[in-house]
């Protein structure tokens, strides 16, 4: 067993549409180790929610046109359904955002958590009939056993009743519950890495704070390798020990937290923290980065933020463009950038390496 | 129930608003010739037909609340004995449809929906199309003259063990599942592009489980309600089917009554059929509440 | 500029239409396939019968029975009268009843609709409790016993047949109404001192019709299917008018000899109702993408 779980390399995902190929992910490449939480970060658009997506191998619409993802040495890319199938719930995990039906309305929410133990039970059967619940063919002890576990790992993530409330329905729930729960399913059947995709959007600040913390948590207590996608800078910041910036389906910076975002050594990685609601002082207006998100139609030639970028010069809008190594585990994937270490963003914002950032006024979230 | 006593009154005062005499049409019927002023005069004594017509109204609707559903113009039996003894037939035949409909349309509805565009769905629903414009009466002669005159596999007329509901309840069943595929399929391609699909996809589960049991299970709200509702369908085409399998039934004996001017049969066999109609709505709300549990309990009354 | 959007309208209103209907009748190849099966029919129903030598109520009885020949391409019935013909005269029968009906049920559920739309309050609750029941009701029973208690005839079928059917189009009349009658360029005709009937035909109609043609074109069908479907019963036309469904009755007795007494009915009337449902998908996918399809079966 590596400590290396996952190690995505170069992938490329595109999505045709009917003005063209959509490049949603042009080229990423990153890893996850046991026991760490890295963060992806960027806007929308970025490609990260498709990223997370292609990891379990279900991109479609989608395709996955080049690049390698390997779980614990595996090559998930070239992996026929079957083994997929093993894989998802049972190695890796994802748990959606909630914008209100991640979960199936029509069954009790303890069922749901049940069927998630029950998939990943011993023999790996999955009879239909099983599953339906037709009552010739329901395996009781197995459900019940699963039934049992399934007010466990309620009680893990910390949902309030957990007996009680197994019965509800997820409408009866509340959005941080319905979170919760959807964690309780993601862990139930003993996976190695969870990915979040957005997990606290569509929370409010408070609620927010404590699925991060049940995360952090599930990741103290299992050994979890976690994979945490948001656009949310504040979020990466408190919860993860890497970073992975995207834009425009590419990597732009990636390191330690610490590093990243105390010394941005990206344009791109400035502007967000310069924009991010959580660097401004009291008084200070929010700011986004100035221009408008990219067009992934057909992919980039050159750096995809080069358009956006004040530091962008003819070769950054063509060719490839190198990833260069500054600090151990600090790659930036960025020509103009400077190399020394700068101080971090000022508080007040303003000029910083000559990046002005537009006083727009208003959030484009 | 305002239904039902809109369809009673409305019914009654088909038979009482008729062009001419209803007791001359009626013995002209029986007799087959003009009845003289005697038979006429005795016929509207006999039967309570001088009276005025809220009166009539009344005296029926009582009688009716009593169980009585009066004496039939043309033979010896009451109404309600009529109707008791065709009743049976008519519900075996409507069950053995619904079986036959929903058996040949979810399948079909689930495939064409896994595989949209495909080659099962274009050819599922080209067949829905046809069998929708199809006359039932025509499927029911078609289907005669292969499986009963050239095959000589099924009687071609009248009731009785399971040979003789097979024809019929597949004249029946066909044309009504033409609808209810369609809907299936429509249903199923708004649920497996719901978010929890994805969600239970990515639990590992096997795409059968997927679809079998998380998106049908939704899709069969909508789907139920509107398959109860078809009832109509069913009633319907009960009428012509038994005409042309000459199976002795609901429907079989209304257009007989019709024919004969029997309008206490009539009024009954009509008035049965809006209870029937009215108790199947009523089942398939409840279903439909026990089947979505995001449908508030309390409910509104009916 | 103000008087633009008083009216709700673009610069060229009445060509974006035309366009979009033309463009509807042309695209899909099966709405082609229906629109083509209704034009041979009209053309078969008006020409037909003028073309064809025979008389559709001689009697032969020297030629009873006969099979499809050249001289009786579709052979004889039981009173040696060419098939075919009989079929043709039907096909105006059957066009002309499924027409006027069509547009008596039409105009009845549009009124209906429009005074419960616009009016709304208790009438609308009436209104549309009678709608609903209407529709839910096996609309061929009560057809049945209208038909039946008024006598056997074809008027009476047609008169069944349109008091029965008209809910539908009352229900979609009603809440194209609603949801246009929220809109702001109502709001502002409204403001700028035009009378309700103006607002009504300016904004309501055009936006009714569309739906309302494609419920129309479905419902032909299903008139069809009914007339055929009463007359089969013996309570519509009475022979010897050569009615589809009638044809079909008298055939009957003749399922083993003469089977195509039965089949050529049967085939043109499929075809007929399938040519309008076909046009009626076709339509409904193109003009009105939001109305779910409304397949009576009446």
């Amino acid at each position: 067993m590596t400590n290396e779980l996952l190690r995505v390399e170069d992938l490329h995902t595109h999505f045709d549409s009917d003005r063209g190929t959509v490049h949603a992910v042009d080229g990423v490449s990153f890893g996850v180790n046991r026991g760490e939480i890295v963060g992806l970060v960027g806007e929308s658009g970025s490609g990260k929610s498709v990223t997370a997506r292609s990891i379990i191998r279900l991109e479609d619409p989608g395709r996955i046109v080049s690049g390698r993802i390997s779980f614990d040495g595996r090559d998930l890319t070239r992996a026929d359904e079957a083994t997929l199938r093993r894989v998802r719930g049972e190695d890796i995990s994802i748990v959606f955002q909630d914008p209100h039906e991640t979960l199936n309305p029509v069954f009790p929410v303890r069922e749901q958590i049940a069927e998630a133990v029950r998939i990943h039970d011993e023999d790996h059967s999955q009879g239909l009939l099983d599953f339906l619940g037709v009552p010739p063919f329901r395996n009781r002890t197995a459900w019940k056993r699963a039934e049992e576990r399934a007010v466990e790992l309620m009680e893990q993530v910390a949902i309030p009743d957990p007996t009680g409330s197994a019965n509800e329905y997820p409408h009866e729930f509340s959005g941080g519950m319905r979170q919760r729960a959807m964690l309780a399913v993601a862990v139930a059947s003993d996976p190695d890495l969870l990915i979040a995709d957005e997990p606290t959007t569509a929370l409010d600040t408070t609620t927010q704070a404590g699925i991060l913390r049940q995360i952090r948590r599930l990741r103290d207590q299992r050994d979890l390798g976690v994979l945490l996608i948001s656009h949310d800078i504040g979020v990466i910041a408190q919860t993860c020990d890497k970073v992975v910036v995207m834009y425009g389906g590419r990597v732009m910076e990636a390191g330690p937290v610490e590093d990243v975002l105390t010394e941005p050594k990206h344009p791109y990685t400035r502007a967000l923290l310069e924009c991010s609601p959580r660097t401004l002082d009291r008084g200070d207006r929010v700011r986004t980065p100035a221009g408008s998100p990219p067009d992934v139609i057909g992919g980039h030639d050159g750096c995809p933020f080069a358009d956006r970028c004040d530091l962008a010069t003819t070769d950054c809008r063509s060719g490839d463009i190198p990833v260069i190594e500054h600090a151990p585990g600090h790659r930036v994937a960025c020509i103009e950038t400077p190399v020394q270490s700068r101080e971090g963003p000022t508080a007040t914002g303003g000029r910083v390496n000559g990046n002005r950032v537009a006083p727009d006024g208003g959030d484009d979230e | 129930m305002l239904v039902l006593v809109g369809v009673s009154v409305l019914t009654f005062s088909m038979t009482a608003l008729t062009p001419g005499d209803p007791a001359v049409a009626v013995l002209v019927e029986q007799t087959g010739h003009q009845p003289s002023e005697e038979a006429v005069a005795a016929f509207r004594a006999q039967h309570g037909l001088n009276e005025p017509f809220p009166i009539r109204y009344a005296d029926w609707a009582t009688d009716v609340l009593g169980g009585d559903l009066g004496q039939s113009y043309s033979s010896e039996q009451t109404v309600a004995s009529m109707l008791v003894q065709r009743l049976p037939n008519t519900i075996e035949l409507a069950a053995a449809s619904m079986v036959i409909a929903i058996a040949i349309a979810v399948p079909a509805g689930v495939a064409s929906a896994v595989n949209p565009g495909g080659r099962i769905d274009y050819a599922a629903q080209f067949g829905a199309l046809v069998g929708v414009s199809m006359p039932n009466f025509w499927l029911g002669y078609l289907l005669i003259i292969v499986a009963a005159l050239w095959l000589d596999l099924f009687p071609v007329a009248g009731s009785g063990g399971l040979d003789h509901l097979v024809l019929p309840a597949v004249t029946l069943g066909s044309g009504m599942s033409a609808v209810i595929a369609r809907l299936v399929r429509t249903t199923m391609l708004d649920v497996l592009d719901a978010p929890y699909i994805r969600t239970a996809r990515s639990k590992g589960l096997r795409e059968r489980i997927v679809v079998y049991k998380h998106a049908l299970r939704n899709a069969l709200v909508p789907v139920v309600t509107i398959a109860g509702l078809q009832l109509s369908y069913v009633l319907n085409g009960a009428v012509v089917v038994e005409a042309v399998f000459q199976r002795p039934g609901l429907g079989t004996l209304l257009v007989d009554a019709i024919f004969a001017r029997d309008y206490p049969v009539i009024q009954g066999a009509t008035l049965l059929v809006g209870v029937i109609f009215v108790l199947t709505n009523l089942a398939v709300d409840l279903t439909y509440r026990y089947l979505d549990p995001r449908i508030d309990r309390r409910g509104e009354p009916a | 500029m103000s008087e633009d959007v008083a009216n709700g309208t673009s610069h060229r209103p009445a060509d974006a239409r035309w366009r979009r209907w033309y463009e509807a009748l042309t695209t899909t190849r099966l709405t082609q396939l229906g629109a083509g099966l209704v034009c041979a029919l009209f053309a078969l129903a008006v020409f037909g019968p003028i073309v064809s030598p025979y008389d559709p109520t001689a009697q032969a009885l020297s030629h009873r029975l006969e099979a499809p020949s050249l001289a009786h391409p579709l052979g004889t019935d039981q009173l040696g009268r060419d098939v075919l013909t009989r079929l043709l005269h039907g096909a105006r029968l059957s066009l002309g009843i499924a027409i006027a009906v069509t547009a008596v049920r039409l105009s009845l559920g549009t009124a209906v609709g429009l005074v419960a739309g616009y009016v709304g309050g208790w009438v609308d609750e009436a209104l549309m409790r009678l709608v609903d029941t209407l529709l839910a009701f096996p609309g061929i029973v009560l057809a049945l016993v209208i038909a039946g208690i008024l006598g056997p005839s074809l008027t009476n079928v047609m008169v069944a047949l349109a008091v029965v059917g008209w809910a539908s189009y009352a229900r979609l009349v009603r809440s194209s109404v609603l949801s246009v009658r929220e809109r702001e360029f109502v709001t502002a005709s409204r403001l700028l001192g035009r009378s309700r009937a103006h607002v009504l035909g300016r904004h309501l109609i055009p936006n009714v019709v569309a739906p309302v043609v494609v419920l129309a074109t479905l419902d032909v069908g299903g008139v069809i299917l009914g007339t055929a479907g009463l007359s089969f019963l013996g309570l519509g036309a009475q022979p010897p008018t050569p009615e589809w469904g009638t044809m079909l009755a008298s055939g009957r007795n003749h399922l083993r000899t003469a089977w195509w007494l039965v089949n050529a009915p049967g085939v043109l009337i499929m075809l007929t109702v399938f040519g309008f449902n076909l046009l009626g998908d076709g339509l409904r996918v193109v003009l009105s993408p939001t109305q779910s399809a409304h397949i009576e079966q009446l």
